[in-house]
């Protein structure tokens, strides 16, 4: 009995922690939020895992065994989705937490679309081929070891993908440690050692019968992810999605450690255009640069060394999208090239933009 | 003996002396030109040159694309004001792969300090039928690709932009400079990823009707899939609109694309060709 309220203890807190993920998630959430999204995605598994969960156990103590009395081939198909559909959600939060690192790497969602169409059919078929055998088994007059022995594959197989995706996604924060990225606020421990323990824990719930607490351990991970993305809120300003002055001022230390862009400046401000240059630059903002929001309709795009020519041809586009989306706008531009003896610190005083030349003054 | 320098609104008078493939280059950012006249007759020799890593900080250099000269007094005229106007643009080092060059060019060259030998060309030159098995590679290209001619002016130079903030200019060194129609919109084409230009595949036609891709170049995760989308989708462009034997001209810049060549046109190997440095 005591077992019980233990497990309900424990399904109840995993419940609660990814409930709270999604409330706190979708309270701060403003516009499209990629790696958020995800977080959300996965914190929604979370929930979904463990209400099946809680579900499947109350089901198990009640009226499973009356219906499948009743009919025998629903009684096997609920008890299947019940048994197989907790190792799909498994799936799904691991398969989830490899698009958010890959997000919050690349930034791409076409790139993450097409992994994640891909990575959907691979644990859907796994799932429904495993579903509809452990029905058949639970159906058929099978001994319980056949069907032990079909939720144990499952498991491994499922404990096999899911190790596949880890790897994965540390090799993608690993191969993006070459190039040179803006800070993701990526803490791959923080999710992956709660999971270990998670995983430890079920070993020791098989050999020695104590308590599966997977779910909970899910449930911290994307509870210590959600806590790490959210540090994240105070560099960026919430109504651009461009990093803030705050960031500006500390990412001398961050480019020591990371080599982060810090060569050329070029500043652009619309005074009363309302934010409308905003999605302009976002549009326009090469792979290679951050972009900053410095005040009311200012903005300051850093990136790695450039010629003269390239920045003129980048504000040149901004300027003609400027003028083709909205006439009555104009926009100033000045720009600024770290001298190759001027340390990034000098430089950033420089910005933004005491003594540098500024290039003309109207879109056109 | 006189020496003039070229620019695109003189360029026409000397056409007879100059390769109508490299002079229509005069004009354009990097390139310069020069011809020796004699007295108001008719051209002696002409010499067209580029500029190379001019407004970056690497060190300049320049590669001399073109030479033709009558009588040895004539290439030192030119090779002399070229040393000129090379030391004025404060060049390091200048290079030279050219297949036709008279012995007489080739000791001019010899005196005036570069390094001359005969090696294999970086240019492999194949035909548009030579495609056939790389456009077959993929039935269907992925919609991502887009051709240059449905591409708008603005995500043209936007995709520039990209390139050139990710230091990807292939064989254009003026490329912010160009526009969108020096490329052959037919068969050029681009990535896009996310409402963005992250990819380009730019190929140019020379007045002669030769192919020369001069930008294959994709940014982001997926860079390797979409560097062969958007060859495969050329490929199958360039065999739509032009006959079998038109030439493609691949120059080999680098190892990657002397790999990608290798691959692609197994046992196919650059013609014979003087090479010479100097710096």
């Amino acid at each position: 009995m005591m077992d019980i309220y233990i497990f309900y203890i424990i399904e109840i807190a995993t419940l609660v922690i990814a409930a709270f993920v999604l409330v706190a998630g979708l309270i701060v959430r403003k516009g499209k939020n990629g790696d958020l999204d995800r977080v959300l995605q996965i914190a929604l598994f979370v929930g979904l895992l463990s209400a099946v969960s809680l579900f499947a156990q109350y089901y198990a103590n009640t009226w499973m065994a009356d219906l499948a009395v009743r009919n025998i081939w629903l009684g096997a198909f609920l008890t299947a989705i019940l048994n197989c559909g907790k190792e799909f959600f498994t799936l799904l939060i691991i398969m989830f937490w490899n698009m958010y690192v890959d997000y919050c790497t690349y930034k791409s969602y076409d790139h993450v679309r097409k992994k994640l169409k891909k990575s959907l059919l691979l644990m859907c078929v796994v799932s429904a081929v495993f579903t509809l055998i452990y029905m058949i088994v639970v159906a058929l007059p099978f001994p319980d070891s056949m069907i032990t022995g079909v939720m144990t594959t499952f498991v491994i197989v499922s404990f096999g993908i899911q190790l596949l995706y880890v790897i994965n996604a540390v090799g993608i924060v690993w191969s993006a440690r070459k190039m040179r990225k803006p800070p993701t606020f990526l803490r791959l421990d923080l999710f992956l050692i709660p999971i270990a323990v998670g995983c430890i824990m079920y070993f020791f719930n098989i050999i020695l019968g104590i308590h599966d607490v997977r779910n909970l351990c899910y449930a911290i991970a994307v509870l210590l992810t959600f806590l790490t993305l959210m540090r994240r809120g105070r560099y960026v300003d919430p109504a651009t999605g461009f990093y803030n002055r705050t960031f500006l001022r500390s990412m001398n230390e961050y480019m020591e450690k990371n080599g982060y862009p810090n060569s050329i400046g070029v500043y652009f401000t619309a005074p009363g255009s309302e934010g409308k240059l905003v999605p302009i630059l976002d549009s326009l903002k090469p792979s290679d640069s951050e972009i900053f929001s410095l005040g009311e309709n200012e903005y300051l795009l850093m990136s790695g060394p450039q010629k003269e020519s390239v920045i003129r041809l980048l504000i040149k586009t901004v300027k003609l999208k400027t003028a083709q989306e909205d006439s009555s706008l104009s926009v100033s531009t000045a720009y600024a090239i770290r001298d190759k003896e001027e340390s990034t610190e000098a430089f950033t005083r420089r910005l933004p933009f005491t003594s540098v030349r500024h290039t003309g003054n109207r879109a056109s | 003996m006189d020496i003039l320098e070229l620019n695109a609104d003189n360029v026409t008078d000397y056409e007879d002396i100059l390769d109508q493939d490299v002079s229509e280059s005069i004009g354009r950012e990097f390139y310069r030109g020069i011809v020796a006249v004699e007295d108001g007759k008719a051209p002696k020799g002409a010499m067209i040159w580029e500029y190379k890593d001019q407004e970056e900080d690497a060190d300049t250099n320049a590669e001399i694309c073109f030479l033709r000269s009558e009588g040895s007094d004539v290439i030192q005229s030119l090779l002399s004001h070229f040393d000129t106007m090379a030391e004025d643009s404060e060049v390091k080092g200048v290079f030279f792969e050219l297949n036709d060059l008279s012995d007489e060019s080739k000791k001019g060259f010899s005196d005036d300090g570069f390094t001359v030998s005969t090696v294999e060309g970086r240019d492999l030159t194949v035909s548009v039928e030579d495609l056939k098995p790389l456009a077959s590679l993929k039935k269907k290209v992925q919609s991502s690709i887009t051709g240059l001619s449905e591409l708008m002016e603005l995500q043209f130079m936007q995709g520039v932009t990209n390139c050139l903030f990710h230091g990807k200019k292939g064989l254009v060194e003026d490329l912010e400079y160009i526009d969108k129609e020096w490329f052959d919109e037919n068969i050029s084409c681009a990535v896009i990823t996310d409402g963005k230009v992250s990819g380009l595949l730019l190929i140019h036609r020379f007045p002669s009707g030769i192919l020369m891709p001069v930008l294959l170049t994709a940014i982001g995760p997926d860079f390797k899939t979409d560097l062969m989308q958007m060859l495969v989708f050329s490929a199958k462009k360039a065999m739509e609109q032009y006959p079998g034997d038109t030439k493609v001209l691949l120059r080999r810049h680098s190892q990657e694309v002397s790999a990608l060549t290798k691959r692609l046109f197994a046992g196919k190997s650059g013609g014979e060709v003087i090479r010479g440095e100097k710096g």
